[in-house]
C-alpha cells in the first residue's frame, strides 16, 4: 500500500501539469492567483516537504482536498464508493457463483456437445473487450428495443417517484453495466473452473470414490472441493475492482463511480483523490489476496500444511 | 399484450436478481401526479459535473449554465451585441442607471422588488460585496481581468450602487453589468475569499434569478424550480434537471434515448443522427469562436529568437495560401462551420468585406518559398533551406477530434507545396505544459471572443507574450490599434482601427485561421427555445418553454420537489 501510493505521488507530481491546470484552462487568471493557490496548498514546496506532509495526513486518517470536486476527497470517496461497490459487487457475485458453476458443468463433461457449446460462447465472451460488449448492449436494449435506461444510476426525477418505482428504476438502470461486466466475468470464471475441474475429474480420488460407492452428486462435490484453488487466487485478485470500478462501463454507461472518477482525477491531475483511490485500491488488493489465502487454506487444508 | 411486450417481460424475468424490473410498457406514475402550474420539466445533459456553482467562482460553460438562470446581472446587454451603445441594454436587478457628468461613475438604482430566494431584499451592499470578491486576489476569478477599468463600488445608500471607473471607455456600462452576477451579502459577509469553494453557498446557491436551486444530488444532478415570487414573474417552465455525463457521447446516448431534452456541443459528425430522429432537432447556436493554428513566431523555448522556419513572415504567408480552408471545414464540419477570416470572427465585424484574407493559391505559395530560398532538396519532396527542412511540429490535443483531423488534412495541403506538417497529439497537460515553456512550433486552438473584443489584448498584444499569445507575435501597429479600437467612442473610428488591426494580423499570418464553428445542440422537439444568441446557449434559458398540448408526462409535475 505505501509503495504503490508513495508511487503513484511521485509520478503524478513528475507528470507535465498540476490541479490548477486543467482548473483554470482557459481563464484568464492572473498568474499571481495562481500561484497564491499553489501556494496556499502547498504544491510550491519541495517534493519531499510535501510527501511529508501527505504522510502525516495519511497517518492521522486525512485524504485531502479535492480540486475537481471542491470537496473533501473523504466525501468524494463516500459518495462513489457505494455506487461501484454496488454495481461492481453484483457483477462479482454473479460472475463467480455462474462462473464457477458453468466451469464445473463443463469440467465434468469435457469434450460432450454441451461443454464445446459453453466454450465456445465463453471463448466469444472472453475475447470481447468489455466496452464493445457496452455498446452493444445499449445499442440493442436501448436504441433498438427501448426497453432499458441508457446511462446513470437513476432517473432524472427519481427523487419524486413513489418507493416501489423509485426501487424498479433504481434496478432498471443497473441491468445494462451489470449485465456488461457479468457476461465477461462469467466467461472469465467458467474458464478457470472448466480448466481446474476437468484436471481434478481425471484424479484417482475420483474413481476411488465412485470404487466406494460415493453418490454422483458427492463425487462433483469432492472434485469440485480440489478444483477451487485457481477460482479463489482469481477471485482474490479481482476484489479490488469492488473499489476501483470498471472504467469503460462506467464511462459508457455515465456511471458515476470510482472508475470513472479516478480517470478523470488523472487526467485533472487532482492529487489527492487519485492518491485516495490508489490507497484504497492497493488496501483491498491487499485484504483480497489474505482473504484468498483465508479462502484457500479452508477448502483446501493441503495448503496449510 | 404485444411481441414486443412479451420479449421485453421474458426477457427482464430472466434477470434472476433484478426480477422486479419485469412490467409493463404503461409510462410511471408520479406521486400525486396533477396537471401543475403551465410549465414542464427539461432536463439537461451536461459534459462534466460542476465544481461551484458561486458566480465569482465559476470558470465553464457548465457552470455558467445553472448560473445564468439563478442568478443575474445587473443590466443584459441587447440582442445586437454592441457593448458601447448604452440604450440598448436591458434593466435586470437594476431599474435604472445615471451617469456622472465626468462619465467616471455610473449609479446604478436597485429594483427594491427584488427579492433573493432566502426572502431577504436586494440591497445595494450585495453589489459592493460581488465586486470585491470577482476582484480579490485570492477568488480564481477569469473574468476579473475584464474587471480592471473598475476602480471601487460604493454603496450610498441601500437601493444605490455607485461603479466609479478609472478611465472613460466606450464599454464602461457593459464592463459594469456583463461580467458580474450578483450575489447575496448577508451569506457571504463572514466567508473568507480563500476559502470561497467551500462556503455552503457554493453547492446551494441563493440567488435572484427565475429558477431556485433545489438539490444537487450525490450523483450530480442539480435540480432547479420557478421561483413563483420572482419580481420580474415566474418563467415559463416549471424546472430544469442538469445531468452530469462523462463525455459528449453519453450526451448523445441520453438524447437520443429520451433521457435527456437537451445537449450542447456535439460533434458535426453526430448530427446526422440527431437530425433523423424523430423527437429530437438539431440546433446550430451562433458563436464568436474560432479555431486556428498558431504558429510559434519565435525559436522554441524561452529566448526571442526568431523561429527558423516560421520567424520568416514570407514563409507563414506561403503556409497560409497552401491550405484550402473551405475543403478542410467541409469535410470536418460539412454545412456547420465557415472558413475564418481571421483574428476576430464574423459577427465582430460590421464589414467582413473590408478585410481580405490570404487567398488559396498553390501556385503563389510554391513561389514565394522559392523566392525565399526554400528548395526541394531530397527525394521526399520537402524543402531546405542551409540544412534546415520546412518542417512544422503541430500541437493537437489527444481530447478533440476534430482539430486532429484538421491538422491531417493540413498535413496533406502542405505537402503539396513542399512543407512537412508533423502531428503530435498530446495529453492536454503535456501540451499546456509545452505552451507555457514556448516548447513547440505550431499548436492548434481556439478562442471565444466576448462582444467587447477585450479578448483582443489577450490573445494578440505584445504583452501577452508568455500567456495566451501562443503565436508570441508582437506588432507596435497591431498594438495601437488594439488600444484604438477599445477606447474609441464613436463608431466610425473604432471600426476603421479594428479593421486595420484585424487586416495587419492576417497579413502577417501569425496563424492559419481555420474555422468559425457554430455551436451544435440536440433538443427534443416539444421545447420552443428563445432566439439564440452568441452568447452562449443557456442565454435566456429562462425563456423556454413547451406547449400544453406537446407536454409529456414529466413536465406535468408541478413545481412540487421532493423532500
Amino acid at each position: 500500500m505505501w509503495a504503490a501510493s508513495t508511487l503513484v505521488f511521485v509520478l503524478l507530481r513528475l507528470a507535465p501539469g498540476d490541479p490548477y491546470a486543467m482548473r483554470f484552462e482557459g481563464l484568464p487568471l492572473p498568474r499571481a492567483t495562481i500561484e497564491a493557490r499553489r501556494a496556499q496548498r502547498g504544491l510550491d514546496d519541495p517534493m519531499p516537504v510535501q510527501y511529508a506532509r501527505w504522510l502525516g495526513n495519511i497517518v492521522r486518517g486525512e485524504l485531502g482536498w479535492s480540486e475537481q470536486h471542491q470537496r473533501p476527497v473523504r466525501d468524494v470517496i463516500a459518495d462513489l464508493l457505494p455506487r461501484t461497490a454496488l454495481l461492481m459487487g453484483l457483477a462479482l457475485v454473479t460472475s463467480l457463483s455462474l462462473g464457477m458453476w458453468l466451469g464445473a458443468w463443463q469440467g465434468t463433461r469435457a469434450g460432450s456437445f454441451g461443454d464445446q457449446v459453453a466454450t465456445t460462447s465463453t471463448l466469444v465472451l472472453y475475447s470481447l473487450p468489455e466496452f464493445w460488449l457496452a455498446l452493444l448492449l445499449l445499442q440493442l436494449f436501448v436504441q433498438t428495443l427501448g426497453w432499458l435506461p441508457a446511462t446513470g444510476m437513476v432517473s432524472a426525477m427519481h427523487e419524486i417517484l413513489p418507493f416501489g418505482e423509485r426501487v424498479r428504476d433504481r434496478l432498471e438502470h443497473l441491468v445494462l453495466p451489470w449485465l456488461a461486466l457479468s457476461l465477461v466475468g462469467v466467461s472469465v470464471f467458467a474458464r478457470f473452473q472448466r480448466s481446474s475441474m476437468r484436471d481434478a475429474w481425471r484424479e484417482p480420488f475420483v474413481r476411488t470414490a465412485r470404487a466406494k460407492g460415493v453418490a454422483e452428486r458427492g463425487v462433483r462435490w469432492h472434485a469440485w472441493r480440489t478444483a477451487l484453488a485457481p477460482v479463489i487466487a482469481l477471485a482474490g485478485l479481482t476484489l479490488p475492482a469492488l473499489v476501483g470500478g470498471a472504467v469503460f462501463v462506467e464511462r459508457i454507461f455515465a456511471w458515476p463511480g470510482m472508475g470513472n472518477a479516478t480517470v478523470s482525477a488523472v487526467n485533472a491531475r487532482d492529487y489527492d483523490l487519485v492518491t485516495a483511490a490508489v490507497l484504497l485500491s492497493s488496501a483491498v488488493t491487499v485484504f483480497g489476496s489474505l482473504l484468498a489465502d483465508l479462502v484457500q487454506r479452508m477448502v483446501d487444508p493441503r495448503v496449510g500444511s | 399484450m404485444s411481441i414486443s411486450d412479451r420479449a421485453r417481460s421474458l426477457f427482464l424475468a430472466s434477470m434472476s436478481v433484478l426480477t422486479l424490473v419485469a412490467c409493463g410498457e404503461a409510462e410511471r406514475p408520479i406521486a400525486g401526479a396533477d396537471p401543475g402550474e403551465p410549465g414542464g420539466t427539461v432536463l439537461i445533459a451536461l459534459v462534466g459535473e460542476p465544481r461551484t456553482l458561486l458566480p465569482a467562482l465559476m470558470g465553464h460553460e457548465h457552470e455558467q449554465a445553472i448560473v445564468e438562470v439563478v442568478y443575474d446581472r445587473l443590466a443584459e446587454i441587447g440582442p445586437a451585441l454592441d457593448v458601447s451603445d448604452v440604450a440598448q441594454f436591458a434593466p435586470r436587478l437594476a431599474r435604472r442607471w445615471e451617469w456622472a457628468d465626468d462619465s467616471l461613475s455610473i449609479a446604478f438604482t436597485l429594483d427594491t422588488r427584488e427579492r433573493w430566494h432566502d426572502g431577504a431584499p436586494l440591497v445595494a451592499n450585495d453589489v459592493v460585496r460581488t465586486f470585491a470578491l470577482y476582484t480579490h486576489p485570492l477568488v480564481e476569478n477569469g473574468t476579473a481581468s475584464l474587471l480592471g477599468n473598475i476602480d471601487s463600488v460604493t454603496a450610498p445608500d441601500a437601493s444605490t450602487a455607485v461603479f466609479w471607473f478609472k478611465q472613460r471607455a466606450p464599454q464602461q456600462l457593459y464592463d459594469a453589468v456583463h461580467h458580474m452576477f450578483i450575489m447575496p451579502s448577508h451569506l457571504l459577509a463572514d466567508v473568507d475569499p480563500a476559502a470561497l469553494a467551500a462556503a455552503p453557498i457554493a453547492r446551494a446557491p441563493v440567488g435572484t434569478g427565475r429558477f431556485r436551486f433545489v438539490r444537487w444530488t450525490s450523483d450530480g444532478r442539480i435540480e432547479l424550480v420557478a421561483d413563483t415570487a420572482n419580481a420580474r414573474g415566474r418563467p415559463p417552465l416549471d424546472r430544469i434537471v442538469y445531468e452530469p455525463v462523462p463525455d459528449v457521447g453519453a450526451a448523445m446516448t441520453k438524447l437520443l434515448a429520451g433521457e435527456s431534452d437537451f445537449a450542447a456541443n456535439l460533434l458535426p459528425q453526430t448530427m446526422d443522427q440527431v437530425a433523423n430522429s424523430a423527437t429530437v432537432r438539431a440546433l446550430a447556436y451562433p458563436s464568436m469562436r474560432y479555431q486556428l493554428m498558431s504558429f510559434n513566431l519565435r525559436a522554441p523555448g524561452p529566448g526571442a529568437r526568431p523561429h527558423p522556419v516560421l520567424g520568416d513572415r514570407a514563409v507563414r504567408r506561403a503556409l497560409s495560401m497552401a491550405v484550402n480552408r473551405e475543403r478542410i471545414v467541409r469535410a470536418v464540419f460539412d454545412s456547420l462551420g465557415e472558413p475564418a477570416i481571421g483574428p476576430v470572427p464574423r459577427l465582430g465585424l460590421s464589414d467582413t468585406l473590408a478585410i481580405t484574407p490570404l487567398p488559396y493559391d498553390v501556385e503563389a505559395a510554391r513561389t514565394l518559398l522559392d523566392s525565399a530560398d526554400w528548395r526541394v532538396a531530397g527525394p521526399d519532396g520537402v524543402r531546405a533551406r542551409d540544412g534546415v527542412r520546412l518542417r512544422v511540429r503541430v500541437m493537437v490535443p489527444s481530447t478533440s477530434e476534430n482539430r486532429s483531423r484538421m491538422a491531417v488534412l493540413l498535413q496533406d495541403q502542405w505537402q503539396r507545396v513542399g512543407a512537412e506538417l508533423v502531428v503530435q497529439q498530446l495529453e492536454v497537460n503535456t501540451l499546456r505544459e509545452r505552451l507555457a515553456d514556448g516548447e513547440y512550433d505550431a499548436v492548434t486552438n481556439g478562442w471565444s471572443l466576448s462582444p467587447g473584443l477585450v479578448g483582443l489584448r489577450q490573445v494578440w498584444m505584445t504583452s501577452a507574450i508568455g500567456a495566451d499569445n501562443y503565436a508570441r507575435y508582437g506588432s507596435d501597429v497591431v498594438d495601437a490599434n488594439i488600444d484604438s479600437t477599445l477606447l474609441a467612442f464613436d463608431t466610425e473610428t473604432r471600426t476603421r482601427t479594428l479593421h486595420r488591426l484585424v487586416q495587419t494580423i492576417i497579413d502577417d499570418a501569425p496563424a492559419i485561421w481555420l474555422v468559425e464553428d457554430r455551436v451544435l445542440a440536440g433538443m427534443h422537439r416539444r421545447i420552443e427555445p428563445g432566439p439564440p444568441t452568441p452568447l452562449g446557449w443557456w442565454h435566456g434559458l429562462a425563456q423556454w418553454q413547451i406547449a400544453p398540448e406537446q407536454r409529456l408526462d414529466r413536465d406535468r409535475i408541478g413545481l412540487r420537489t421532493a423532500p
